[in-house]
């Protein structure tokens, strides 16, 4: 029995619905899992009055030490060095005052830098834990006029090339594609950084390309079995199973990068590498399970017989 | 094409891309000179390279501290943004302990030539008032109820006698506009033979303050003078982001890491060298022959991309570019499997190798002009109505676009009608097989 893509829609629909209703309720109550750079937080900042020799490294290897006997792992902060580490800045999403008591810090530095040397011991260190807000222009109302404003450009654009069938399937396709992955971002609660808007736009786009792929693909497949006795799903089937490789080695090439990201980066760069991640999966996710039943659910109607008993072309 | 022929352009065309090759990735010095490769060239955005930090204290003699926090720092990045500054941080830091109030601010952007000066505009101390009324130095407030000012603009210079005068626009909104226009007009008719004045100013400094009438105000517009390039720039950008009511000292520059962690120009420059090298080897393996021609159109592809980003102006490279360029990759790489799925169908279909190569190709155009085309004018609107990073998203894809269109259909055929007159056996090298039904 050949396997249809198009029999298994009930499956992708369900959990589209179980995606959409989680995210967007976990989102309503909490709102975005917003990192500790882009919202309220808490800072940690510790110096040292002079970055003699080893003494910015000897600090910061001091206070990670402090930080991780009380309990405060290395994922839950991103730090920055200024002036060449003689000030390093942890930043946290939560407040983590309770566990950190800023003299005991300065103790456990101040020793450190004394086992190193007596030079550095004299060094004056201070260690300051601060509540911070961050401004950051999220864009969203210019992403939300840019994100209608294409799906009416795209709608048009393969009107004229790919008629109604193929211009609803792609612009809805895009739609949904960033629908859900704005939903699974609350559902998966991954911090969201300023790029967050760049990976919507990047699961929406790729939603885009893979059905204007699988799209033209139909198209073509269409053509080829003029005057076979088939129905458009049968031909929105056949054409997927043509266009998956490619499907399959987009979202491996996608996914190989995202994973790189994840293995290699630190604590951001790794979120960064997720975020990837998820708008691959729901991109190609939307494309493959929507795509086909949706063009195959338009092309019923008189427009599927008119084009199968067209000639085929001849090349 | 003849073999010869073929043989000798694609001898050019290997020599071309190696010294391109070079060029984009390999520094070195020649005496005195210093090369630094296209590739470190190419300028790069506080998220990634790191920059400089300024730290703005309250000053004490404000007269109120009663800080609207949030505000100021809307305003100091809309100063930002305005400046040209897409990766930034603007972060306000209170001391967790009672009693405590006063916020410091902590503004790190990347390193330029006049981020000094900028800093010194951006944290630059005043709200902009409007005085009206018939005395020659009006002190009734005005204006003072909804934003008056749409946009504020330096427009260039004049001389004048022997002094250069630079002229700064102020376009006033709707309400703006009519606020004062009601004031005149009501000034006029109490007293026709009356002049009406107007004054504005920033914290202590005046503006202007002159005699205007209704028919002055072309296009909701009034003028301002200032005697320097410099300070009409400082005004119209402190006019156009809304004033700073608070006065701040700003501190030493200081050198910060990239907020994404020490080294994320070589993280990300391994991830995408790695991610682009397994795209190869995978052409190589599954596409054998075909996969030689598109794994020398996806390194044209990258080549290409990364001059691009210096040759065109005002490209800052950050996080989400890079994202950009991993996307145009991917698309790059989908129209080229389209092409080699086009092609092998038809010569399973019958045709033979140069016909099914032909209109393989022919039959990829359509599919892959709609990609190209969806993700160029999404890269567009994106470009034309956001900021900040998310812009520099939007170019380097759309540059991506358009250069990954060049390669998949441009590029694949150079290097197919160059490498087919020289293959003993094309189906064996192009991996095509024929139907077996």
């Amino acid at each position: 029995m050949k396997y249809s893509i198009t029999q298994k829609f009930k499956v992708f629909f369900i959990i589209t619905i179980i995606i959409l209703a989680a995210g967007l309720t976990l989102f309503g109550v909490f709102g975005y899992n917003q990192a500790a750079d882009y919202s309220r937080g808490y800072q940690l900042n510790v110096s040292v009055s002079e970055n003699f020799g080893e003494a910015g490294e000897v600090m910061k290897s001091a206070a990670d030490k402090y930080l991780s006997g009380k309990g405060v792992k290395s994922a839950d902060y991103a730090f920055q060095k200024i002036d060449d580490g003689e000030k390093i800045v942890y930043k946290f999403t939560h407040d983590v005052g309770e566990k950190i008591d800023e003299e005991e810090l300065k103790e456990a530095i101040k020793s450190a830098l004394a086992e190193k040397s007596s030079v550095l011991s004299g060094l004056e260190v201070t260690c300051e834990y601060d509540s911070t807000i961050n401004y950051y222009n999220s864009q969203f109302v210019g992403l939300i006029i840019a994100g209608c404003i294409s799906l009416a450009a795209i709608f048009v654009y393969m009107v004229i090339m790919e008629r109604l069938a193929g211009a609803v399937t792609v612009t809805a396709v895009t739609l949904l594609s960033a629908l859900i992955f704005f939903a699974a971002m609350g559902l998966a609660r991954i911090p969201a950084y300023p790029f967050v808007g760049a990976m919507l736009v990047l699961c929406a786009v790729l939603g885009a390309v893979l059905s204007a792929g699988l799209v033209s693909r139909f198209k073509e497949q269409l053509k080829n079995m003029a005057g076979a006795k088939v129905t458009s799903r049968e031909i929105a089937d056949k054409g997927t199973s043509y266009g998956m490789l490619r499907i399959m080695f987009v979202f491996g090439a996608l996914a190989f990068v995202s994973v790189l990201f994840m293995a290699i980066g630190p604590t951001y760069i790794r979120f960064m590498g997720l975020q990837v991640l998820l708008a691959d999966v729901v991109a190609t996710f939307t494309a493959v399970g929507y795509a086909p039943f949706l063009w195959a659910a338009i092309k019923k109607g008189p427009d599927v017989r008119k084009t199968v008993k067209e000639k085929p072309q001849e090349e | 094409m003849k073999k010869g022929k073929a043989i000798t352009l694609l001898s050019v065309v290997s020599v071309l891309m190696a010294v391109l090759l070079a060029m984009t990735f390999v520094r070195f010095s020649y005496g005195i000179y210093d090369y630094n490769s296209i590739l470190g060239a190419v300028k790069l955005d506080y998220d990634i390279e790191g920059g400089t930090a300024y730290t703005l204290t309250l000053a004490e003699d404000n007269e109120e501290n009663d800080v609207d926090i949030e505000n100021i720092l809307k305003t100091l990045s809309d100063r930002l943004d305005a400046l040209g500054y897409k990766g930034y941080s603007v972060t306000a830091l209170k001391e967790v302990e009672e009693g405590v109030d006063d916020y410091s601010i902590r503004i790190a952007t990347r390193s330029t030539d006049s981020l000094a000066s900028d800093i010194a505009a951006i944290s630059a101390y005043g709200e902009v008032k409007f005085y009206g009324g018939t005395s020659s130095d009006p002190t009734e407030e005005i204006m003072d109820e909804e934003p008056a000012v749409k946009d504020s603009r330096y427009i260039g210079s004049y001389v004048e006698g022997e002094n250069t005068i630079y002229q700064v626009s102020l376009v006033f909104t709707d309400y703006g506009y009519k606020t004062l226009t009601d004031a005149i007009n009501a000034a006029t008719e109490a007293d026709s033979s009356s002049q009406y004045y107007l004054k504005i100013t920033i914290g202590e400094t005046t503006l202007l303050n002159a005699a205007i009438t209704t028919s002055s105000i072309v296009d909701k517009t009034v003028y301002i003078t200032s005697q320097s390039e410099a300070n009409a720039k400082q005004i119209a950008l402190q006019i156009r982001t809304g004033g700073l009511a608070y006065k701040y000292d700003v501190s030493d520059a200081q050198t910060i890491t990239p907020v994404f962690g020490e080294n994320t120009a070589t993280l990300l420059f391994i991830a995408v060298v790695a991610f682009a090298l397994v795209a190869i080897a995978a052409f190589l393996i599954l596409y054998k022959g075909y996969g030689v021609v598109a794994a020398l159109s996806f390194i044209l592809f990258f080549l290409i991309e990364i001059a691009m980003l210096v040759a065109v102006p005002g490209i800052v490279l950050s996080v989400p570019g890079v994202i950009g360029i991993v996307f145009a990759a991917i698309i790059c790489i989908d129209g080229l499997i389209i092409t080699i799925a086009r092609i092998k169908e038809e010569f399973a279909g019958g045709k033979t190798v140069k016909a099914a190569i032909r209109n393989g190709s022919k039959r990829a155009f359509r599919p892959i002009l709609n990609t190209n085309v969806i993700a160029l004018a999404i890269a567009l609107l994106l470009f034309a109505f956001t900021g900040g990073t998310l812009n520099c998203f939007a170019i380097t894809l759309g540059i991506g676009v358009v250069v990954s269109f060049i390669s998949t259909v441009l590029f694949t055929r150079m290097f197919i009608s160059l490498i087919l007159p020289v293959c003993r056996n094309s189906e064996k090298f192009f991996n095509l097989k024929r139907s077996e039904a």
